[in-house]
């Protein structure tokens, strides 16, 4: 009987649905999509951030911090790229690490310790960048400005500034034109004449009253609020101590780190005018000076101090937050979680007391997160999501977008370009795509993207999807989130969109898990992703994860030990093996080679038009690009058995040149063989070239197969077809129960 | 460009791919090109045991420049610093002074070089190709006068120099790279900056002056012809610094 070819198919994206293209996988392991979004490639793995020496290394006695997970990952850069830091939390304390050591004992800069622990339902520290500095909070520990190097100043304040001591005048004890200090009096006298300085009344019996504030004027310009105020009254009880004062105001308050100024703030003569209004008087521009004395007339106050509710103390548990339309915009925590404040314009720390919107009127929990997008602030909620539009000059206003999506994950959402805003929710990952059109009219959709991966979303862990990441590279072109399974509080598994095809395939090691040493079984385990400016993905870990609590000698650091990137290194990190305690732990750095199992493409069942049609498949043929001498592995599976049968290695190379002196120049092979042209200098190299490789598999008469290849040796499938003979007798008699 | 990781992996046995090397290629290339900073630095490549103290060298051309050859620049530098030994009234100043010493009317009015052996009017260094910036900071002094010639006792005739002016100037490999412009008669300190481009050499830096005036006779008695050496009140330096750094392409 005559064979015959299906159509050749362009090797597509995971989708697990029951009724699907046929070109789809039902697995993708591993793999990326290449740059012109032609073909599935595996060669991807992962690499420290920062290379340990090959060979052996010394980590401090007991491990330190390394074993800890990293809670917290985010690459800030400043100086248009020109300063970056991959910020991490690890253990604790929140540092980075510089790659050129020079003279110092260590390479990180630890910039807080003691930080709080974030548990599997706390998205734990973010980070807002504004202007020069990036916002640092976690909900727990005092939030922080970061300027870059090592410099941190608080952020907001926790108190007023306490109000300084005023000394009032002594007109009894006045030498005309010297100031005379008797018992902490002093008084600077004006005589009379004097027009243009000097305070209070001039004339016997008049009394003088005023009072005082002051506020701190931040790093960012922010002016905290006013202290409580203080008064002094004096009174000119005699012709000779007639004449214009001063008031002497010391223990001005010395602002916390990060004051840059501070003003000083009085009324007017309370005596002339009862009403308790406050103008400004003086600028401090320094955080040191304590005394200052006020000779400066009543007439010359003309700018009125701002009010009680233009700056307040602002509860400092805010969790997430955004920098929008020149405001700062902080909400969730325990004190403020259905409340968005949002500071002045251009005053990140300057917060009004009803400049803020509370969404706790509508049902949809928490706010999780608050998102720049388009023109609008996008609230994310546990049950809902808002958005928050500009309706005039610093005026907003606020609108529900849908009340039937919401998330948790706050780490997981990131804008993929030209596609929308991404996140993942207990069911899968949705995308905000649209934006504002006009004043206050909100044209943001929420469609969910994800439907192909069903069956993974069913495994989410809901109770830690906090604890899910994710980040878009624009390098690899890919949205990739990373989160927990299988009631699993760590995030061991990863879906990833690629946007290049508008496709979707899985990244994990769960069958079975990475095996080092003593055969224990260790996950992909990435806490969080990040992407630095150039487009590396990097990747924050759980070492040793879920063997957690292990001696020394047995602690191997798979994902890896510290910050990792993913990248084309052959190998999924490193791992390391105890080799002796000398005053430090000394391991020897191993390479973590892939497995055969590791990267895999795997296509659905396909029953070529009708599963009761029964067939012979009898070879897949393969369009690739060429790799080399390495040899990739098929096995397939048909009517839907468990295990696959093995189909064979073949490589990805010109079969014609196969093995002889007109192969491709290849990388030395340990024992060339028969290889036939190694690459040399001055010889020329190739590029890349298609090839069509194909495995012969002579399944019986079966229903439906489903092939896939594997290895831990390159490939880069770009289409496909498979060669089979069928009858024309269906098969829909049911069979014994024997089969 | 930031800090990169592995663009493209290689196994035994895998193709050997033109553009894969290209592109790892590239990240090195962006780098060695300049594109440097904090973080694209390659990790451990300069720590502190790959930096070089400096060279120095001290009067190896005979000219008693001292050299600091550093790896991307180098630093000359050559001092004439008569000591102030004499501290008699009236006669104040260092004891030892460039001054020029011609003879009768040989005064030169082209460039001339320092030609007592003060140790520092030039620097010979070794350069590389790139930039020499430089300055030279001296003190001169130049007057003119008149003198009375008498016959037996009876003032006959006078001369008198007019038109007195000097001028310093930096050479280079013998081309001229820096004037001050004409200077008339006082005594003055002048700080001439001077830059050119360099090859790979033996590199001269040298101060050189110029210096002329005129001699007009008065008449008196019989006027008999007047002569330069009368009147000249000579051309004389107190001192100077000459430095150049030559700054690697």
């Amino acid at each position: 009987m005559k064979s015959k070819p299906v159509d050749d198919r362009l090797a597509g994206g995971v989708d697990q649905r029951w009724k699907t293209s046929s070109n789809n996988a039902s697995n993708i392991k591993n793999c990326r999509v290449e740059e012109q979004g032609l073909g599935w490639v595996n060669d991807r793995g992962w690499e420290p951030l920062i290379m340990a020496p090959v060979g052996t290394t010394t980590l401090p006695i007991g491990l330190g911090d390394i074993p800890f997970p990293t809670r917290f990952l985010k690459v800030w850069s400043r100086h248009n790229g020109g300063e970056v830091y991959y910020l991490y939390e690890r253990n604790g304390k929140l540092k980075y690490d510089f790659g050129n050591t020079g003279g110092a004992s260590t390479r990180s800069v630890i910039l807080k310790e003691d930080r709080n622990e974030p548990k599997a339902n706390d998205i734990g520290t973010q980070l807002i960048a504004y202007s020069k500095f990036a916002l640092i909070m976690n909900g727990f520990d005092r939030p922080f400005k970061f300027w870059g190097r090592g410099e941190t100043t608080d952020f907001g304040w926790s108190q007023p500034p306490n109000a300084p001591n005023v000394f009032d005048p002594n007109p009894e004890a006045k030498e005309e034109g010297m100031s005379v200090m008797d018992e902490g009096d002093v008084c600077f006298y004006m005589g009379s004449s004097v027009r243009t300085v000097g305070m209070g009344n001039n004339e016997e019996n008049d009394y003088s009253t005023y009072k005082y504030k002051v506020s701190y004027i931040s790093d960012t310009g922010s002016e905290s609020p006013l202290s409580a105020s203080v008064s002094q009254t004096w009174v000119i009880s005699a012709e000779e101590q007639e004449g214009f004062y001063s008031c002497f105001l010391t223990d001005i308050p010395v602002g916390p780190e990060g004051t840059v100024a501070r003003r000083i703030y009085r009324t007017k003569n309370l005596e002339n005018n009862p009403a308790e209004v406050y103008y400004f008087v003086k600028q401090l521009n320094d955080n040191s000076v304590q005394d200052w004395v006020d000779i400066i007339k009543d007439s010359l106050l003309l700018t009125e101090a701002p009010d009680g509710n233009a700056s307040i103390i602002l509860p400092q548990s805010f969790k997430v937050g955004g920098n929008w339309n020149g405001c700062m915009w902080l909400a969730g925590g325990s004190e403020i979680s259905t409340k968005i404040h949002y500071s002045d314009r251009y005053l990140p720390e300057q917060f009004n007391r009803f400049r803020f919107f509370d969404v706790g009127g509508r049902t949809g929990g928490a706010v999780t997160a608050l998102v720049p997008y388009s023109n609008n602030l996008v609230v994310f909620r546990e049950n809902s999501i808002e958005a928050i539009s500009a309706i005039a000059e610093d005026e907003y206003t606020i609108s529900t977008i849908t009340a039937d999506v919401g998330t948790r994950a706050t780490n997981t959402i990131v804008e993929v370009p030209s596609v929308g805003l991404f996140f993942l929710t207990n069911d899968g990952v949705y995308a905000l795509t649209g934006g504002q059109a006009g004043a206050g009219l909100v044209q943001l959709q929420c469609n969910k993207v994800s439907a192909g991966l069903h069956k993974e979303w069913k495994r989410l862990s809901e109770g830690s999807l906090a604890r899910a990441t994710a980040t878009y590279s624009n390098r690899e072109k890919e949205y990739w989130v990373h989160y927990p399974v299988d009631g699993d509080t760590e995030n061991s598994r990863g879906a990833v969109y690629h946007s290049q095809n508008n496709s979707w395939s899985l990244r994990n090691l769960t069958d079975p898990k990475y095996q080092v040493k003593t055969n224990l079984a260790y996950g992909m385990y990435f806490t969080h992703l990040d992407v630095d400016p150039e487009g590396w993905v990097v990747i924050g870990t759980y070492p040793n994860y879920p063997y957690t609590s292990v001696p020394v000698a047995e602690f191997v650091g798979f994902p890896g030990y510290g910050l990792q990137v993913w990248s084309a290194a052959p190998m999924f990190g490193h791992w390391i093996d105890w080799t002796s305690t000398t005053q430090t732990e000394n391991y020897t750095v191993n390479d973590a080679s892939k497995r055969e199992l590791d990267c895999i493409y795997e296509t659905v069942f396909d029953d070529l038009g009708d599963d009761s049609v029964k067939k012979r498949v009898l070879s897949v043929e393969v369009e690739m690009v060429t790799q080399g001498y390495n040899d990739i592995q098929l096995s397939y599976r048909s009517d839907y058995v468990f295990n696959p049968t093995d189909g064979g290695g073949a490589s990805a190379m010109t079969v014609e040149k196969y093995k002889t002196i007109n192969s491709e120049p290849v990388w030395t092979l340990a024992d060339p063989g028969d290889v036939k042209n190694l690459a040399k200098w001055g010889d020329p190299w190739s590029g890349d070239q298609l090839c069509r490789v194909r495995w012969d598999i002579h399944t019986g008469l079966v229903g439906a197969t489903s092939w896939r290849i594997h290895g831990m040796n390159k490939f880069h499938i770009i289409s496909y077809h498979i060669e089979y003979m069928d009858g024309k007798q269906k098969v829909i008699t049911h069979r014994g129960s024997d089969g | 460009m930031a800090r990169t990781w592995t663009t493209h992996g290689g196994m035994p046995g895998d193709q050997f791919k033109a553009d894969h090397v290209n592109d790892e290629a590239n990240a090195i290339a962006q780098q060695v090109n300049g594109q440097l900073d904090q973080n694209n630095m390659p990790l451990e490549t300069i720590t502190h045991e790959h930096f070089v103290d400096p060279v120095v060298e001290n009067n190896v051309y005979g000219d008693n420049t001292l050299s600091t050859y550093m790896p991307t620049q180098s630093y000359h530098q050559s001092t004439f610093a008569p000591a102030n030994e004499d501290v008699e009234q009236g006669d104040l100043g260092p004891n030892t002074i460039f001054m020029t010493n011609w003879e009768e009317d040989e005064w030169n009015p082209f460039w001339n070089s320092i030609d007592t052996n003060t140790g520092a009017e030039t620097l010979i260094f070794r350069s590389n190709e790139g930039m020499i910036y430089g300055g030279v900071t001296l003190s001169l002094e130049r007057r003119t006068a008149y003198k009375v010639i008498y016959d037996e006792g009876v003032p006959s005739y006078f001369v008198r120099g007019e038109d007195t002016i000097s001028e310093i100037g930096v050479f280079c490999n013998d081309v001229l790279i820096a004037r001050t412009g004409e200077i008339t008669t006082g005594a003055i300190t002048i700080d001439l900056p001077f830059s050119c481009p360099i090859g790979s050499e033996l590199c001269t830096i040298e101060v050189k002056f110029k210096s002329s005036q005129g001699v007009i006779a008065g008449t008196v008695g019989i006027l008999t012809g007047a002569i330069n050496t009368d009147v000249n009140k000579y051309f004389a330096l107190a001192g100077w610094q000459l430095w150049a750094r030559n700054q690697y392409r």
